[in-house]
């Protein structure tokens, strides 16, 4: 009788989630010939093409810098804005709705809603930057500037997602503490570092862990704004693993360069766990 | 004047400096959306005019009639309602059952089970794509309804935060229930969801955004125009239709991308709940 009520998630995650994860290491380890139905076995031969690829080493540096790029940067201007919500503005649900609002926007169109603003000639971003007096640089066809220009739309989008965590920890802060608002600044900041701040930094580390992994699966403002161009400057993983997939028929060496992913995306939840249990403050 | 009363001027006039140290960045915030529907207001002409100009000199709707003209954008908004409409139902019915039976039931292998429905939410969509491409290729589903929803039909997540909830409410209700020869599912269904209302009402728009917002699956498994999904169709105006003038590009994105803002704006609060109960998990 129970496994009737089980019975219809353990099938869908089974057939859709726990089996493809093997059949997609299977998978890296096997060569399918072209034009034919042909599979042979190729052992570790794409993991060893990965790191001979200077292709997949430059896309896996991008990833890395596309990270520190996006993840310190929506996670504490998260923070900033949240602590300044928590401390009861006026119109404080609309100004909350207003920071809220890009989760409800999916990173394909937060792309398209950013294509214009960078428009090199009649976007707003250069026109305010022609008028600051500083360069005008052509974002989305600059290898130089193509991958800041991503990462710019990206932080814009996670930012409220982040603040939803952030406010719900600062709520979880006892009132006591947070009464103490009449403090003068230099007291309320010593109160924010050794009592706030170590309150919630559980938040503080889950919020960076998700970024991290977002940042890492990051896709659709990528296939929107540079299909990973400009000559690869902005080839993140997934987009790379996607091009060798369903462009270049490589099903094997996307394989591997997945489950490759897969493995950074358990260490990265790995270590979370590991040093949020040695420390960060748990109440 | 009395310390309190000073002391709540002085909160008041704290709290206004605090309101405009935050409608800056407010304001930046929301400028690309504002930006977007500007543009789609504007004529070609006027969107290239230097300086620029924030509003639109006079506001016409030619934009939106040409979007609607050029692609199918119902068609987009049909079909990412029916996916992520009938994904929600399928997570909602299938998590509700499994989180039932883990959370109220005895059974051999109990542990094992939501052990393996707790690692399904570890494997990143990324891995299991191309198997289930394969697989979907295999059953003859690509570009269709089914090909885009059966994969997600079931969600870990969902279990997991279900079973969480389903063992707060008391042992003695389902007992008295059973008394009255009320059978397991009967139960469930009478007693257990609409007591769970807040839970499965924040899942369930967890799991609608979710899925509205999903990108990658339906970019491979759609291939014709009349299946692509509202962020398939949004992709498409960037590739295909770079001819187009961005006016009509805009009012196109306009078009998709308010639904998603309105959805959220009226549900957030549940959203918040869904993601903020997930979170705490640790």
């Amino acid at each position: 009788m129970p496994w009737l009520f089980v019975l219809p998630s353990l099938a869908g995650l089974g057939i859709f989630v726990l089996w493809p994860a093997v059949h997609a290491i299977w998978l890296s380890l096997h060569e399918s010939a072209a034009f034919s139905s042909e599979i042979i076995w190729y052992g570790l031969g794409h993991y060893r093409d990965l790191l001979a690829s200077p292709e997949y080493r430059a896309s896996f540096f991008v990833t890395l810098w596309f990270v520190l790029l996006t993840v310190p940067a929506s996670v504490l201007l998260a923070l900033a804005v949240a602590l300044l919500l928590d401390r009861e503005p006026f119109f404080r649900s609309l100004l909350r709705t207003v920071f809220l609002l890009p989760v409800g926007v999916s990173p394909a169109m937060a792309g398209m809603l950013w294509v214009f603003l960078y428009n090199p000639t009649a976007g707003w971003l250069n026109f305010t930057l022609a008028s600051l007096g500083m360069g005008q640089p052509e974002w989305l066809t600059d290898p130089a500037y193509a991958l800041t220009a991503v990462a710019v739309a990206t932080v814009w989008k996670e930012i409220g997602f982040n603040v939803i965590f952030f406010l719900a920890a600062l709520a979880a802060v006892p009132t006591d503490i947070r009464e103490a608002a009449t403090l003068d600044g230099a007291k309320r900041f010593s109160m924010f570092w050794n009592i706030t701040l170590p309150l919630i930094s559980p938040t503080m580390f889950f919020v960076t862990t998700v970024s991290v992994i977002h940042a890492f699966e990051s896709f659709g403002q990528v296939h929107v704004l540079t299909r990973g161009g400009p000559a690869d400057a902005t080839n993140v993983l997934v987009y790379s693993i996607y091009k060798d997939a369903f462009e270049n028929f490589n099903t094997g060496f996307a394989s591997a360069q997945s489950v490759v992913l897969f493995g950074i995306i358990l260490i990265v939840t790995a270590a979370q766990f590991v040093i949020a249990r040695r420390r960060v403050h748990y109440q | 004047m009395s310390t309190g009363a000073r002391a709540s001027q002085h909160r008041r006039s704290s709290r206004i400096i605090l309101t405009l140290v935050l409608l800056i960045p407010a304001l930046v915030h929301v400028f690309p959306i504002l930006y977007m529907v500007s543009i789609s207001l504007k004529t070609g002409s006027e969107i290239f005019r230097l300086p620029p100009t924030l509003l639109p000199e006079a506001w016409q709707l030619s934009n939106y009639i040409e979007a609607l003209r050029s692609a199918p954008l119902l068609r987009f908004i049909f079909n990412s309602l029916v996916a992520a409409g009938l994904i929600t139902v399928l997570q909602l019915l299938t998590s509700i059952l499994a989180a039932y039976a883990l959370a109220r039931m005895k059974f051999r292998g109990q542990g094992i089970v939501l052990g393996v429905m707790l690692a399904t939410m570890m494997i990143p969509g990324e891995v299991t794509m191309i198997p289930n491409y394969l697989t979907v290729a295999k059953l003859g589903l690509l570009d269709s309804f089914v090909g885009l929803i059966a994969p997600f039909a079931a969600s870990g997540f969902g279990v997991f935060l279900l079973y969480q909830f389903f063992r707060q409410i008391t042992v003695e209700l389902e007992e008295a229930a059973r008394l009255d020869g009320a059978s397991r599912l009967r139960f469930l269904f009478q007693f257990m969801v609409p007591m769970s209302m807040p839970a499965l009402i924040a899942f369930g728009v967890y799991a609608f955004v979710s899925a509205w917002n999903q990108y990658l699956w339906p970019l491979i498994v759609t291939q014709s125009q009349d299946m692509r999904t509202v962020q398939i169709g949004i992709g498409m105006f960037r590739s295909e239709n770079e001819s187009s003038s961005w006016g009509v590009i805009m009012a196109a994105t306009t078009m998709l991308v308010l639904p998603g803002i309105m959805l959220f704006v009226a549900t957030q609060k549940h959203f918040v709940r869904g993601l903020t109960m997930g979170g705490s998990k640790s």
